[in-house]
């Protein structure tokens, strides 16, 4: 199961009344980007300062993408990224359940118990 | 009250609660992303700087949730529109980074709620950070591990906290 449709039903279940598409991508975007903004706060000033000025003149893209490497390694991105979406998904999640009637947390409950594990990619 | 009256009453009512209801939990869900958007905006617009935003008119269109980029200038600022084309390639429950300029005049000035202000200059955010998101794109697996773990765990409050539900202690 993809990450969209678990949200998805998340929100179909709790029953929300706006944008669903809009919610989730916005939710999504947030993510990667506090993950972002996480990683680059962990850099030394003089790095971040570097690499910010990296992504402010990027000279072509695969230099530019090469040059971010050497500052943020893809597997402290994927440690970040998986520790800010488990905050802020159970953050939401605990947001929004003293909202629901004791027959929708059940519902939400029973859904979130029987989530699959999610697959490795390549 | 007649018996006639009296009759579609209980369908209205439970109508009316599902929909309160429904309202209460989009309330709250929309309450919450305005927090994290200030928030995240608050910090980033300081760190990341306001003026390279719509930097390199990236657009962040959906496949999966984030998946599609489309490149168009490395150039563009804040005002310049570059974006009608852009915007027109972020169809489909998108959102789109690119296309600054068309959002914002064809209708996100006038946007009402914190929320869709704060997803707009969060998208616009996105920009300068995009290079870095392409470039970390394939690994999207994090985000389906970190939803399992969260659901799991919420789960198993639910499971065991029901009257309560998932309350904050603070």
């Amino acid at each position: 199961m993809d990450e969209r449709k678990i949200l998805l039903q998340v929100l179909t279940i709790i029953e929300y009344q706006g944008d669903k598409n809009a919610f989730i991508a916005t939710f999504f975007t947030f993510l990667y980007l506090q993950t972002i903004e996480d990683l680059l706060d962990t850099l030394d000033p003089e790095s971040r300062k570097e690499l910010e000025q990296i992504i402010r003149n990027p000279s072509d893209e695969h230099a530019l993408l090469s040059e971010i490497n050497t500052y943020l390694s893809h597997e402290d991105f994927d440690k970040r990224l998986e520790h800010v979406t488990t905050t802020q998904f159970a953050d939401y999640l605990e947001t929004i359940y003293p909202t629901l009637s004791p027959q929708k947390q059940e519902q939400l409950t029973m859904y979130l118990s029987t989530l699959p594990k999610p697959q490795q990619t390549i | 009250m007649s018996s006639k009256e009296a009759g579609p009453q209980p369908r209205n009512d439970q109508k009316e609660k599902k929909d309160e209801q429904g309202a209460e939990a989009t309330q709250a869900s929309q309450s919450w992303m305005g927090q994290k958007l200030d928030r995240w905006l608050g910090h980033s617009a300081r760190t990341i700087g306001g003026e390279i935003l719509i930097g390199n008119g990236l657009d962040l269109a959906s496949k999966g949730a984030l998946h599609t980029f489309g490149y168009a200038s490395a150039t563009t600022t804040i005002i310049a529109p570059h974006s009608l084309a852009i915007a027109a390639t972020a169809l489909g429950g998108a959102i789109t980074v690119g296309g600054a300029w068309a959002e914002w005049h064809w209708g996100m000035k006038n946007a009402k709620s914190k929320l869709e202000k704060g997803a707009f200059w969060l998208a616009k955010a996105g920009q300068v950070a995009a290079p870095l998101i392409t470039f970390y794109l394939p690994a999207y697996t994090p985000v389906a591990w970190g939803l399992y773990g969260a659901g799991v765990a919420a789960a198993f409050r639910g499971m065991t906290h029901r009257p309560e539900g998932g309350k904050k202690a603070h």
